[in-house]
């Protein structure tokens, strides 16, 4: 099955990239594409923090619950840095994808990869 | 032959990508290829405003995009909410000021996604 692949891999409070990723994801699943996400490396830390208010931007946790609506629902996240893992642990709607030949596979797998 | 969509979400000013994309283009052009659109998303909107301006010794990257429309006549879109947030207004979000270049095109990112379903498009990233 083809599936259009987003890549988050910017820490939350460095740019307004992985708001960006969301937004062009849900666009994408608008437009009927199939979309799965990966929060990879310091991109973990998206999933991690309970701050989007007060750092001025939209809650991303907020927007991360959306996606379901969207029919996105393959959500990804890999290598986590070690600070974050305990949080990651907990999170119910991304799986964790343990090795570098699993990310592999996804990427070479999709029709097209979006990275932010 | 190939058929791109070029994506670019960089700005101009921060980073080389508005260029190595246009590099890009006409090679692929050169080459046979086609281009299906390039669209500009996040801070990649910013090549589009006509405020921006480049100082005599740097590279006039929007000068390049807009001889290359007027060349190839290859759509230059721009996402219009991703512009809006940073300060990019057309006449039809009445703000009181277009900043948008004529030959740039505020649309909506579904423009962008829905040529990804046609099958032979290959989306390239900047």
């Amino acid at each position: 099955m083809s599936y259009t692949l987003f890549i988050a891999t910017a820490t939350p409070l460095y740019s307004s990239n992985s708001q960006d990723m969301l937004e062009a994801a849900m666009s994408a699943a608008n437009a009927e594409l199939t979309v799965k996400i990966v929060f990879a490396f310091d991109g973990c830390w998206q999933l991690t923090t309970q701050s989007g208010k007060q750092q001025n931007r939209k809650d991303i946790n907020k927007q991360l619950a959306l996606l379901a609506l969207y029919d996105i629902d393959e959500i990804f996240y890999f290598m986590p840095p070690e600070a974050a893992k305990n949080s990651l642990s907990a999170i119910s709607f991304a799986q964790t994808i343990e090795r570098i030949d699993e990310f592999d596979s996804l990427v070479n797998q999709a029709t097209h990869v979006m990275v932010f | 032959m190939a058929i791109f969509a070029v994506f670019i979400t960089k700005a101009p000013y921060e980073s080389n990508n508005a260029y190595s994309a246009l590099t890009f283009c006409r090679e692929a052009l050169s080459s046979g290829h086609k281009i299906q659109q390039v669209f500009f998303y996040a801070e990649g909107t910013q090549i589009a405003s006509t405020l921006s301006s480049f100082d005599s010794s740097e590279t006039d990257i929007k000068s390049l995009w807009v001889a290359f429309k007027e060349q190839h006549n290859i759509p230059l879109n721009v996402c219009a909410t991703a512009g809006i947030r940073r300060g990019m207004a057309s006449k039809e979000d009445n703000m009181g000021h277009d900043n948008y270049d004529a030959h740039f095109e505020p649309v909506g990112m579904l423009q962008y996604f829905q040529a990804l379903r046609a099958s032979d498009i290959i989306s390239v990233q900047f």
